[in-house]
Formats: C-alpha cells, sequence, structure tokens
C-alpha cells in the first residue's frame, strides 16, 4: 500500500539525482525517473519532465555532463554522467543533509 | 569561479539559443519513446501508452519553459524577443526602415571616411621618439612689404647650432633631394618618394635603428665611401627577397653602396612623403643636380630639426636661438629689412603635405559632418513621425497592460536596431569611402603615401551619434503617448498635426545644414569651370612632354651632343609629330628655376624686384608650344648650337624693365648678357593659377655633367600611339628608358586636383542632402495630408478649391524653406569668406552662385510636397468623412 505522496523539499531532487548517478553509473532522464520511482515505491509522484531544470541546473554547476548514446533498446537518449566535482559535491551534500535531518529528526522526537 | 561559469553558460546558451533548443526537444521525444515502450511492454495499446508516457511526463511544454528557464537570463531571452519583435516591426514598414537605414549608413560612413583620411593627414604623430619636443627652425626675411619663409638655412648655422646645446639640448640636419633619379640593377627610374641628405647623426636623433644592416651613426661615419641607407618600401620594390646590404646603386648618376634599411614603421620627418633614400649630408654637393656648396655661408642649404630641452620653452628657445643669430650674419641679408627666425612644431611646420592638404581636409571634415547632421535631423523627422502614428497602438497596449517600462524597452530596440544596422553599413561603406577618398587625393609630382585605414574610434564616434538621434528622436515622441486614455488618443488621430509639428524644426534644420552645401557646391563647381577656361597662354592639347635624363648614364660632351641630335631627330621623325622643341624643365612641372636680372639704366626699388623666371628652352620652342610672340623671332638651331647669347622675354618682363621702350635687340643679363631677339606674351608656366611672372627665355645649351632634358612634342591627334613610338624613340640607348612621357593636358589637369576633389565631393555631398531633404519633406507632408484627411474633405465638403487645397499643403515647405535659407544663407556666406583662398575667378560673396542655390533649395522643397499636395486636393469628401 503506498504512502501519501511526499512533497519535494527544495534542493532534494539535486542530490537524489546524484546520488541515483553515482551508484547506478550514466543514466538517460526517463531511467533517472525510473529509478526514484522504484526506490520510493511511488510516493514521489513527480512528473517526470521536472526532472529538466534539475538537470539543466546540475550541468551548469559542472557536477553532472549529458552526452548522447543509445540505450540496450537501440534507442538514442541523452545519458548523464557524474564528474569529479559531481562526486565530491555529493559527499558534500548528503554530510550536510544528514545533519539536517538529524537535526530535525532530534526535534521532532523531542516533542 | 564556478559562480562565474554558470554565469557565462547561462550566457553561451542563451546566445546559442538554437542549439540547446533542438536539444532538448531531443532529448524530450526520446524520453517521451522510452516511457512509451515502458507501457508498451506492460501491454497497452501503442495509442493508450502514447497518452500515457504523456500523462506520466506531465506538461511537455511546461517542463521546456522551466528548463529554458534555468538554462537562461530571462533578461536575454526577453531582450531576443524585443530584437525579433522590433526586426518584425521594421519589416512591416520596408520603405521607412530602408531610408533610415540608408540615411544613416551614408552619415557614419562618409564622415568616418573623412575623419579617417584627416586623421591620418593632419592629426597623426611621427613615428619617432617623442615626437612632440622636436622643433624646426624657420627664418623669415624680408624685404620691404614682401616677406620669404623658408625651412631651409646655411649649414653653417646648423654647425653652429650643434656646439651650442642651451637652444636645442640635440640637433639634426637635412636637406631633401629634389627630383632624383635612382639606377638599381641597371633599371633607371624617378624615385618616388625622393632622396633625403642626412646629417651623421640624424637616425641617433631620431631613435631609428635598423632593420637589416645599419643606419649612419656618429661615431662610425659611412664605412664604406658613399654609403647608403635604404627605406623598406624600396627594398621590397627593388629587391625583393634579395639581401641589398652591399649592392651598388646609383643616385643621380653617382655610384652609392648600400650599407642599411630602415623599418617599415619609419616614415621620415614629413607626413605623407616617404623617402626612399638616405644619403650622408657630404655628398650633397656631388649627387645633387643642382650642387650646392655646404660651406657657402650664403646658401641656405638644410633644414635643421631640434630637441627643446627639458623644461624650456618655445619661448624661452626661441630667445636664445636670436641670441645665436649674432653668429649667423649673412651679407645677403643686409638689404632685408627685417629676419626673424621662429621655431614650429615639427609636425605642422616641415610637411607639405599637411600644408598643401590642411584647408581642404578641414573644408571636407566640415562638410562630410554636414551630412551626417542632415541625416540625423532626416531620421529624427522620419522616427518623430512614426511614433506619431503609433500613437494609438501605444494606448491600446498600455490599456491592455503593458508596463511603461516594456513598452521603453521595445521602442528602445528598435532605435538600437536601426542605428545597428546603419552602423555595420556604415563601417562597411566607410572602410570602401576611405580608400577611395584616398584615391582621389590629387597625387601630382609627389605622391602622398600614407598608411591609411578606417578610423575605429571615428566610426564609434559617428555611430554614437546616431544611436542617441534615433533614441531620443524614436523614444521620446512615443513615451508623450504613454501617459494618454485611450478615448483622447482615439479621438486625437483624426485632429492630429502633432506628428508633422514634431518634424518641422528637423527640416528647417535640414534645410539650413543643405544650403550651406549646396552653396558651396555651385561655388567650388563654378571654381573648377573657372580654372578649365583660363587662357593658358599656349595651346596644351596635343603636346606630349618626354622627359630623358641621358647624364645619369654617363653622356657627356659630345656624347651628349650626339644624343641630343639623335634623339631630336628620331621623334622628329615619328609619323604624326608635327613639331619637337626641348626644355630644361617641363611646362606644368612643380619645379621652376629662378634667376635675377640686370638692365642697363634700371634701378630695383627693392632686391626682389629683379627676380624673374628663367626657362633654359630648345629651337622653335614657342612656335612648338603654341607661346604667342608679339615681337621678334624664335629661337633657331644656330642659338641653341651657342652662336650668339640671345634671349626672350615676355610682355610682363618687358614692362617691368623696359617700360614704354622696345626691348628688342636690348641686352639683358643674368648670370652672363644675352641680346633680346623675341617677346611673348605671357602663359600659365607652372600652374593655372599662375599669376603671370616676369620670364627669361634662353638657349639650353648648358651641357652639364649630368642634364636632363624633355623634348616636347606637338602632335596631330592619336596621341597615345605616339607615345609608344615616342617610348622607342628617345631609347637611343637601349638600357636608356624615358623617365616619363606626359601629355600635357593631364598634368594640366592633375594641377587643379584639388579644386577637381572638392568640387566632385561637395556636389556629392549637396546633392545627398538635398536627396535627404526632399526624402524628409515629403514624409512630413504626407504625414500631415494623412492626419488630415479628415478635415481636408470638410473644407472640401464645404466648398473650398482643390487648387486652394493644393496650395495649403505647398505654402508649407515654402515658408520651412524660407526659415531654413534665412539660417542657413549667412552660415554659408560665412564658410565661403573662410575658404575663399580655395576659390578662383569667383568672389565668396557670388550673387549668381547664391541665387542659383536658393532656387535649387526651393524648387526641391516644392517638388519634394507635390505628390503630397496633390493627394490632399484629390481627397474624396465622403470617403473622408466616413473614415472619422
Amino acid at each position: 500500500m503506498p504512502s501519501e505522496p511526499v512533497e519535494l523539499l527544495q534542493g532534494t531532487l539535486d542530490l537524489i539525482i546524484l546520488r541515483a548517478l553515482s551508484t547506478m553509473g550514466p543514466q538517460h532522464a526517463y531511467g533517472l525517473a525510473a529509478r526514484l520511482a522504484q526506490v520510493s515505491d511511488h510516493p514521489l509522484s513527480l512528473n517526470q519532465g521536472t526532472l529538466y531544470p534539475a538537470l539543466v541546473r546540475l550541468e551548469h554547476k559542472g557536477w553532472i555532463k549529458g552526452a548522447w548514446g543509445k540505450t540496450e533498446t537501440n534507442r538514442e537518449a541523452k545519458f548523464y554522467a557524474l564528474t569529479k566535482a559531481g562526486e565530491k559535491a555529493l559527499q558534500k551534500e548528503a554530510e550536510k543533509w544528514r545533519r539536517l535531518a538529524g537535526l530535525v529528526d532530534k526535534l521532532l522526537l523531542e516533542s | 569561479m564556478s559562480g562565474l561559469r554558470r554565469f557565462l553558460q547561462r550566457i553561451v546558451s542563451a546566445v546559442r539559443h538554437d542549439r540547446a533548443e533542438d536539444d532538448l526537444t531531443r532529448e524530450v521525444a526520446s524520453h517521451l519513446a522510452l516511457l512509451e515502450e515502458q507501457f508498451q511492454n506492460e501491454g497497452m495499446t501503442p495509442d493508450a501508452a502514447r497518452l500515457a508516457a504523456r500523462r506520466a511526463f506531465g506538461g511537455v511544454e511546461q517542463a521546456k519553459e522551466h528548463q529554458r528557464d534555468a538554462r537562461a537570463f530571462r533578461w536575454i531571452a526577453d531582450a531576443r524577443r524585443d530584437v525579433s519583435y522590433a526586426c518584425r516591426s521594421l519589416t512591416r514598414a520596408p520603405g521607412f526602415t530602408a531610408v533610415a537605414v540608408a540615411t544613416l549608413a551614408l552619415g557614419i560612413g562618409t564622415t568616418t571616411a573623412i575623419y579617417s583620411l584627416f586623421d591620418a593627414v593632419l592629426l597623426r604623430p611621427l613615428a619617432v621618439d617623442r615626437p612632440d619636443e622636436l622643433r624646426v627652425v624657420k627664418q623669415i626675411v624680408s624685404v620691404g612689404k614682401i616677406s620669404k619663409e623658408t625651412t631651409y638655412i646655411p649649414h653653417t648655422w646648423f654647425v653652429e647650432l650643434r656646439s651650442q646645446p642651451e637652444v636645442f639640448s640635440a640637433v639634426t640636419a637635412f636637406a631633401e633631394g629634389r627630383d632624383a633619379i635612382a639606377t638599381v640593377n641597371g633599371r633607371q627610374g624617378r624615385l618616388i618618394g625622393g632622396a633625403v641628405f642626412v646629417a651623421d647623426n640624424y637616425f641617433d636623433f631620431l631613435g631609428v635603428t635598423a632593420a637589416a644592416g645599419r643606419v649612419f651613426a656618429t661615431d662610425a661615419p659611412g664605412g664604406a665611401d658613399r654609403p647608403v641607407v635604404m627605406s623598406d618600401a624600396m627594398r621590397q620594390r627593388e629587391f625583393g627577397a634579395r639581401d641589398p646590404i652591399g649592392a651598388d646603386i646609383l643616385i643621380n648618376g653617382v655610384p652609392f653602396t648600400v650599407i642599411g634599411v630602415t623599418p617599415a614603421s619609419f616614415t621620415g620627418l614629413e607626413i605623407g612623403q616617404l623617402p626612399d633614400v638616405y644619403l650622408p649630408l657630404d655628398t650633397l654637393s656631388t649627387a645633387q643636380p643642382a650642387a650646392i656648396n655646404l660651406s657657402n655661408r650664403a646658401a641656405w642649404q638644410v633644414q635643421v630639426i631640434g630637441r627643446l630641452p627639458a623644461g624650456v620653452s618655445d619661448i624661452a628657445a626661441g630667445e636664445r636661438l636670436t641670441t645665436v643669430r649674432d653668429f649667423m650674419t649673412w651679407p645677403k641679408l643686409n638689404g632685408a629689412s627685417r629676419h626673424d627666425l621662429h621655431l614650429l612644431p615639427v609636425e605642422t611646420g616641415l610637411s607639405e603635405v599637411r600644408a598643401t592638404f590642411a584647408r581642404p581636409l578641414t573644408l571636407l571634415l566640415a562638410m562630410g559632418s554636414l551630412l551626417l547632421l542632415i541625416a540625423c535631423a532626416n531620421v529624427a523627422t522620419l522616427l518623430g513621425a512614426r511614433a506619431a502614428s503609433r500613437r494609438a497602438e501605444i494606448v491600446i497596449r498600455t490599456t491592455m497592460g503593458a508596463g511603461k517600462s516594456r513598452l521603453m524597452r521595445q521602442l528602445l530596440t528598435e532605435s538600437l536596431v536601426l542605428a545597428g544596422l546603419a552602423g555595420a553599413l556604415g563601417a562597411i561603406g566607410g572602410s570602401w569611402a576611405t580608400q577611395l577618398l584616398f584615391d582621389l587625393l590629387p597625387q601630382d609630382a609627389s605622391p602622398v603615401q600614407l598608411d591609411i585605414a578606417m578610423d575605429r574610434r571615428a566610426l564609434a564616434f559617428t555611430v554614437a551619434i546616431s544611436l542617441v538621434t534615433a533614441l531620443i528622436a524614436g523614444v521620446v515622441p512615443a513615451l508623450r503617448s504613454v501617459g494618454l486614455d485611450l478615448a483622447s488618443a482615439l479621438r486625437d488621430r483624426s485632429r492630429g498635426g502633432a506628428g508633422a509639428a514634431h518634424g518641422r524644426p528637423f527640416a528647417v534644420a535640414q534645410i539650413a545644414l543643405a544650403t550651406i552645401l549646396v552653396v558651396a557646391s555651385t561655388m567650388f563647381a563654378r571654381t573648377v569651370y573657372n580654372l578649365t577656361t583660363v587662357d593658358l597662354g599656349f595651346d596644351p592639347d596635343h603636346l606630349l612632354q618626354v622627359f630623358v635624363a641621358p647624364g645619369e648614364r654617363q653622356y657627356q660632351g659630345p656624347e651628349l651632343a650626339k644624343f641630343y641630335r639623335t634623339a631630336y631627330e628620331r621623334l622628329r621623325a615619328i609619323p604624326g609629330v608635327v613639331g619637337v622643341t626641348s626644355a630644361q624643365i617641363q611646362l606644368f612641372d612643380r619645379g621652376r628655376t629662378t634667376g635675377t636680372v640686370d638692365v642697363a639704366g634700371w634701378e630695383a626699388r627693392a632686391e626682389d624686384e629683379r627676380e624673374v623666371q628663367v626657362f633654359q628652352v630648345g629651337p622653335t620652342y614657342f612656335g612648338t608650344t603654341g607661346m604667342h610672340l608679339l615681337r621678334g623671332r624664335d629661337f633657331t638651331e644656330e642659338d641653341v648650337a651657342g652662336a650668339g647669347r640671345v634671349a626672350a622675354i615676355n610682355d610682363v618682363l618687358a614692362r617691368r624693365f623696359f617700360g614704354e621702350a622696345d626691348p628688342i635687340g636690348q641686352t639683358i643679363s643674368s648670370g652672363g648678357a644675352y641680346q633680346i631677339v623675341g617677346i611673348v606674351r605671357t602663359a600659365k608656366y607652372n600652374s593655372i593659377r599662375d599669376d603671370d611672372p616676369p620670364a627669361l627665355f634662353i638657349p639650353y645649351t648648358t651641357v652639364r655633367s649630368r642634364p636632363r632634358i624633355t623634348y616636347i612634342l606637338r602632335t596631330a591627334g592619336a596621341d597615345e600611339n605616339i607615345a609608344r613610338l615616342a617610348a622607342s624613340a628617345a631609347r637611343v640607348d637601349d638600357e636608356l628608358v624615358p623617365i616619363d612621357i606626359a601629355p600635357v593636358t593631364s598634368l594640366v589637369g592633375s594641377s587643379m586636383g584639388q579644386e577637381r576633389l572638392l568640387a566632385a565631393l561637395s556636389s556629392a555631398f549637396a546633392i545627398s542632402a538635398l536627396l535627404l531633404l526632399s526624402i524628409g519633406l515629403y514624409g512630413i507632408m504626407t504625414f500631415w495630408v494623412t492626419e488630415r484627411t479628415a478635415e481636408i474633405g470638410i473644407h472640401l465638403a464645404l466648398g473650398a478649391g482643390r487648387s486652394r487645397v493644393r496650395w495649403v499643403v505647398i505654402r508649407q515647405p515654402l515658408w520651412l524653406a524660407s526659415v531654413g535659407l534665412g539660417i542657413g544663407l549667412p552660415a554659408a556666406l560665412a564658410g565661403a569668406r573662410a575658404v575663399d583662398g580655395l576659390l578662383f575667378g569667383i568672389d565668396a560673396s557670388d550673387p549668381a552662385a547664391i541665387a542659383a542655390s536658393v532656387l535649387l533649395i526651393v524648387v526641391v522643397a516644392v517638388g519634394a510636397c507635390l505628390l503630397p499636395a496633390r493627394r490632399a486636393a484629390r481627397i474624396d469628401p465622403m470617403t473622408a468623412l466616413r473614415c472619422e
């Protein structure tokens, strides 16, 4: 039974994409969307088109790099890969996220 | 760092909009395809799968738009939209756009081209060390009321100045070699840039080092017996890739050895003159045709340039120079009533090209600027009318919620696009016109050699002017409409008048400016006409001059006499040649020979009264050239062979020295006594502007060490063919090529090159100005008629005659023209007085020229309004009222 949809916090989508690329290797936007749906058991009912601004943002920051390639079914698609700067950024962002999550957890448990 | 990169990437993606856009479309398509595939695999029909894919993706355009926002700055995208909107709105009015762009481009291109030339000739500093410190010594000798200015002084003064550091911290000297002829690799030719004789410290003084070999140095003079330093231009021309160092060349028949080449950047001390060879000053007495002894304290042989010591003013240095002058006594100066020495900046004091072209170029620049102003006024008129006609559009758009700043940005963009297009077009036309203008410069005896390129600052400046014009004229009147409410604006549209009124001051300005150009062009056209109709005193048609320099080939004595004889006979034998004579200098050559004469029983009131022009000429000189013999006889072969010492004089000389007495048979002395055998009417010997100088003609018998001769051929038509035959006929010796062969008419023509240039360009400017003026007036009046269609309709309906309506329209340009002329004419007359010296045979306030200009302006102004007037008269009252 899927739980209620979660609204994405600003900035979390970037982190999720970086993480997905880090574990799965180069992916196209469809693959990323499928991955997001899979890990979350569909709680993030985001329109797949919403990924695009995030991808452009990450590309401009130099964290990921897009290149045209072929899928297993021999369709052309743009594959995004994590860059060196992206790996570093993922570590930093993940650390930040964990600290923030820990803080929020603590605050929620206190009451 | 990464912030900067992101910034740059966003700009790049904003500019490279299309590629990013294609990429995005492809990516989204592939994404949808993959989704579709998934849904089909899950068992959906293709149609259902497509729909499901769309649903899962969300709004395709929305996603794209979001991606775009993330990709680029909004303002750049907005700017793109504004530009494309501006382009669309400009293409909707192609006539307006074409005229406005062409008008501005014309103004920009013309002004830029003229300024580029102006800068290159008059403003650019010399390519030497600290050119601003350099001063040239100029002496002014006055005898009675007549004074002579020259930058030439005795060489002994230079030696003295060099030993006295209080005037100049350093000083050098040089002398221009006149009419230098060089023989390089056995080929003989006139040196285009000429030769300069320079002191040993010349290059050190200017801070110029050799590009190859070495230049003269103070401590190691010469080296070779007679060393020569060559310009880079000459090296390229004569030696190409070969090494010139050590080569032997002949200058005026004297052998020299090349020791070095100057760098290409060094262009000598005279703007526009690029010397070909630099020779040691001490060879002046051997290598110069009219040899001058440097130790002669009475002769002016060299020009002197010094550096002002640090902290010494021109005035202080000038005073010190005067104290040194006590040393500079000179016997001939005793007769002078005044003798002044001046220090002049080298840039302005030395260049003949600058002196020659300063006034015409300043004038051209002024006229070009007027044209630019007219262009701006014209575009302002057009933009104003356009803005007024768009008032309703603007009001509707504000009413519908368009922000004021947004509207303003669009209008600004439109003006920017307009000025930008004009700037691009003007830059292309301007660089072409710069070259054209340079080629048009009269190139007579010594061609002007300059590095000419379009001046970017001038281009930027003129584009900026047109930009400001376009912005102000395009935006301000439009913004006035912003505050209006819709109803009144729509109501006003039919009442109107504001648009045409806005254009009126600009129209008056255009008329005033055009008047100046039209007056200038009539005066210069008249000047050229007057010059071409001057009686030259001889017949220049079918007269061919062949200049040879046998002396450069070491012809001497009897051999030389034989050469002359052979050349003369061969030229005489050419079919179509009806007469041959010879002379030491060509007709309409810029060089002239002067001498002083004495006549027994005649007292000179002033020293310079004895000075006359001296011509050494061959047999039948007057008959061949067509100079009118008043009394006596022409020269014969016996005269030239030296049988008797005879002379001829012109009537000016006769009047001055003999008064009413008959000069025939009298004796005149000028370096020897001659018996006068003929009197000729005066002629224009050197230029059309010659003021009838007294002239003495003596037979050309002197066989000097390095003589040159010009054969003058009278032909019976087919000049080109004869010129070719003459070239081979004069080539008595295989290696002796005639230096040049030219019809006298072409020399006469090029002697008024400057006037022709001014006439041609001022006419072109005036025609452009009138064209612009008529376009502007036509625009204003058409708009005026359109605005008042209803009003005119009512008048017509109430019984006003059509001719009356026509008159109401035509009356307006007449009124504008009278105001414009009232402002323009006084300015034009003041301008004409300022350039009086460039006019010939026409007064600066010539009534005919002014009347013609006024008539022309009025005709053009009225002519431009005939069509709108006709349209107004043909308005159908019913249609006009229904428009309301």
